[in-house]
């Protein structure tokens, strides 16, 4: 993993023995694994994407916007998968492709803003902190000290679950990166009390360090396997390809897609944006595969919430709570997971959340990264094998 | 980029020939012609009949007014005229200069009739392409005589204030695609921005384009869409905590049928589609129309609060002073939501100048590029580069990320956007491919000037540089060393 140089630098320095023998090593996690985060920014609407075909509810609450037909794949006897994310039913059929029904928070909040701050945050509803979940655990259980960086931010929708992190970066062009940062003034300084120009004082040395690590072989020129589709997300995903094949050590990945805010015209925009959703990750997990590295990767759908169940007078969804996430990758336990809310038993016209979103967060730290879970009270889902 | 010095111009030759037009003279590109037109600057500028007393709020104060107003940056100029001022008598002298409409001529397209869902629907597949093609085109052009705008307005203040509530009443080009409606929606914005914070939100709720991009058009009385009503209470005039998901289905009922009629060009609240029912927001109940809903919400006690938070964070400090933001508040209620009494009121306190807030606000990306260019003086040739390097840095104007505007702050400042700002300050001050002359003329200008190192240093930055300048550098250096420091990125 290691490039050669370093390598030889910390074997000089006497490191190497010292981190084979350490009993340390056994209890700091198991990061050569990866998490790469999906945020579907808006709100994407879970009950038009794994659908309850069979209910007759849900054809009653949605008279307009309902699917059916050759507008859903087959899951299982109940649930219809839209065919715009048609592109991951092999993904499915192979076990990769997890979903964990009914996703959500208790007291959940509808403020676009809140209720992602939220699921960035891992807090209560009424509860408000500054750290992300990420930045919360690398404080207390971090990847090793010689990774390239501990969180590689893709899209554009900043830092979320790393806020308040050592240790990130958020690029677009990696080979643009290294270049500027060769170029970028070099910091001596101390940044004194000021907390803005301490804020200035880190990205800067986060970007050098982040920069001597995807020079040269660590990324990629291009990403293993099948091409990637021109989109947004698709581009993402191919980075993230490129970053991981080249053994740049990272240990998380986030992208992101926007636009899941459908108050109207809801079928064909989410169509579009699932469509691009199904074809980036099965590019991105075909890539992987034909990299051997697919065992490794830990992809994890997310969005701050669901939307109501009954559609509203322009063809879209207002607002609302639980909905399905995915999980996928080599190591995941493919099927259904979780209750999927009862149509039935609405509250105020939104669904009950069954699984609470901090039990996905439990699940990654304990079975994908081995660390204790910072939430015990959320014990880790029977996903990863 | 390539832009040209603000008195001067370039000539056609091209941006390798080294000379410049002077009042209409052909004269050698150099110090000579650099010195000549800096005393014809100077000489321009009327010194204002200032009170000397001991009341005077002096160069540093000055500068913080008039950067923390402006675009981060004041030049020495300006600095001077409002330093022998008293804080009131420098904000009334701001206050009083702000301009309601832009000096910048619009596109031409502006004059021109929307095309409407029905003329698209009609279109071939062929003439909606061209269509989308024109749109984008023409929003282009817009965030680009918007950047213009910026440069060359004799009142910066009012771009500050048009971008503080583009960046609160926020619509976006991507979900309105008329950028005829947005060019509507700045003057409107610029119209108001120092005028009556109710009567802007009334203005806002029948905007063609805000009534697009939340879904207001949407929203009739047996389908509601709750869209404009929920971020009407959270993002525009309360904040969150302060309403119920009550009030906002109630107050959704009262918007509905509010609709723009594409054809006569006209908002009105349709009969047919409006619920006039009887509703119950905040406590009160009636058959409100929006006017009536937006009345009650003022007489919360939270939306002064609410809006004086949010001018304390754009002008003072991220950080909140409740007792700070409360007084302001206090003035707004009492002058019945007046935004100008409001900003006298916070621009004139201790808390403004207090000196642990220098320095504790990062520029927007608007700010940096706007700011830099005014300071040097330079005049664009073409807009286009600030459009992209503005979208490069975050903040696409016109074209906010979502409904709740650019958070800024430390968000402006991340690996990416940290790296483009480097390389734009290096590209200005030391000058890079066909705009190394332009960017050098102001520098020259500075260089050539009777401050002290030391002033030249305070002129630039907030606060002391993070990496002090050698005592034996030279002021070429001194200066290219002050604007890449990171506290050049502060204000």
């Amino acid at each position: 993993m290691m490039d050669i140089s370093r390598r030889h630098l910390l074997a000089g320095m006497g490191v190497l023995p010292l981190l084979a023998l350490s009993p340390r090593m056994a209890l700091a996690g198991n990061w050569s694994r990866i998490l790469v985060l999906v945020e579907l920014a808006g709100g994407n609407d879970g009950l038009n994407m794994i659908v309850p075909q069979t209910d007759p509810l849900y054809r009653q609450l949605r008279p307009g916007i309902a699917l059916s037909g050759d507008r859903l794949a087959r899951l299982d006897e109940r649930f219809g998968l839209n065919t715009a994310l048609a592109s991951l039913m092999p993904a499915w059929r192979d076990g990769d492709l997890a979903v964990v029904q009914g996703v959500g928070y208790p007291d959940p909040d509808r403020s676009h803003f809140r209720s992602i701050d939220i699921w960035d945050t891992a807090s209560d509803s009424a509860e408000v902190l500054t750290q992300g979940w990420l930045a919360q655990l690398f404080s207390r259980e971090a990847p090793p000290g010689d990774f390239t960086t501990e969180g590689l931010v893709l899209g554009h929708d900043g830092a979320g679950p790393l806020a308040g992190a050592k240790r990130f970066v958020e690029l677009r062009n990696p080979g643009r990166f290294v270049r500027d940062a060769k170029r970028s003034p070099a910091l001596s300084a101390e940044a004194g009390s000021n907390p803005v120009l301490q804020h200035i004082v880190r990205v800067q040395a986060e970007i050098d360090r982040a920069a001597a690590g995807l020079a040269g072989d660590g990324i990629a020129a291009t990403a293993p396997g099948l091409a990637f589709p021109k989109t947004g997300l698709g581009q993402q995903l191919e980075l993230a390809a490129r970053v991981i094949a080249g053994q740049a050590q990272v240990a998380v990945i986030k992208v992101t897609l926007g636009g899941f805010d459908t108050h109207i015209n809801q079928v064909s925009t989410q169509h579009r944006l699932l469509e691009e959703v199904g074809a980036a990750l099965a590019a991105f997990r075909g890539s992987m595969l034909a990299a051997g590295l697919w065992d490794r990767i830990l992809v994890m759908t997310y969005s701050e919430f669901g939307r109501r169940a009954a559609e509203n007078g322009s063809g879209g969804t207002d607002h609302g709570t639980a909905a399905p996430h995915f999980l996928l990758g080599g190591r995941v336990r493919g099927g259904f997971h979780g209750q999927a809310p009862s149509l039935a038993s609405l509250e105020n016209g939104d669904l009950r959340y069954t699984t609470d979103f901090r039990q996905l967060y439990s699940t990654i730290l304990q079975s994908w990264w081995e660390v204790p879970s910072l939430w015990p009270d959320q014990p880790s889902l029977g996903l990863i094998a | 980029m390539r832009l040209s010095a603000g008195c001067v111009r370039k000539t056609r030759a091209g941006p390798e020939d080294q000379s410049i037009m002077l009042s209409g003279v052909r004269v050698a590109w150099g110090w000579p012609g650099v010195l000549i037109c800096s005393l014809i600057l100077l000489s321009c500028v009327t010194r204002p009949q200032a009170d000397s007393s001991s009341r005077a709020m002096g160069l540093s104060e000055a500068r913080h007014l008039l950067s923390r107003t402006g675009f981060g940056v004041a030049t020495i100029t300006d600095i001077r005229d409002y330093a022998s001022l008293s804080r009131q008598e420098a904000v009334d002298r701001l206050l009083s200069s702000v301009l309601r409409q832009p000096v910048t001529p619009p596109p031409v397209w502006v004059d021109d009739r929307p095309v409407t869902g029905a003329e698209r629907r009609d279109m071939t597949g062929q003439e909606r392409q061209l269509l989308q093609q024109q749109r984008k085109r023409r929003g282009e052009m817009l965030k680009g005589w918007w950047y213009q705008e910026m440069v060359v307005t004799p009142s910066p203040f009012t771009e500050r204030m048009t971008l503080f509530w583009h960046n609160h009443f926020t619509s976006s080009l991507k979900k309105v695609r008329e950028p005829v409606f947005l060019y509507r929606q700045n003057l409107l914005l610029r119209a108001g921005a120092f005028g009556d914070f109710r009567e802007l939100a009334r203005m806002i709720a029948r905007d063609p384009a805000m009534l697009i991009y939340l879904d207001g058009n949407r929203n009739s009385a047996d389908a509601p869409n709750e869209n404009f009503a929920r971020e009407l209470f959270e993002l525009f005039t309360l904040g969150p905590g302060n309403y119920t998901e009550r009030d906002i289905r109630e107050a959704a009922r009262a918007f509905s049928g509010v609709r723009y009629n594409q054809q006569q060009g006209v908002v009105r609240q349709s009969r047919k589609l409006h619920d006039d029912g009887i509703k119950t927001v905040f406590g009160q109940s009636g058959s409100f129309s929006v006017d009536e809903v937006l009345d009650i919400v003022f007489q919360q006690p939270a939306a002064a609060r609410f809006i004086a938070a949010k001018l304390w964070r754009e002008f003072v400090s991220a950080e909140p002073d409740l007792q700070e933001i409360e007084a302001i508040a206090g003035t707004l209620r009492r002058s019945g939501y007046s935004i100008t009494a409001a900003l006298r009121h916070l621009l004139t306190s201790d808390g403004f100048y207090d000196l642990r807030h220098r320095g504790m606000l990062v520029k927007s990306p608007v700010e940096i590029l706007v700011g830099t260019i005014r300071l040097f003086g330079l005049v664009p040739e073409s807009t286009e580069p600030l459009v992209r390097m503005g979208r490069e840095l975050g903040q696409d104007i016109f074209d906010p990320p979502t409904v709740k505007g650019w958070d800024g702050g430390t968000d402006w400042i991340n690996s990416t956007t940290l790296l483009t700002r480097q390389d734009l300050i290096r590209r200005f001050s030391m000058g890079a491919g066909r705009n190394r002359m332009a960017g050098r003329q102001r520098l020259t200008e500075l260089v050539e000037s009777d401050l002290s190192k030391a002033e030249l240093v305070r002129l630039l930055l907030p606060v002391p540089p993070l990496t002090p300048v050698p005592a034996d550098a030279s002021r070429v250096k001194l200066l290219t060393m002050t604007l890449s420091d990171p506290v050049f990125q502060l204000k």
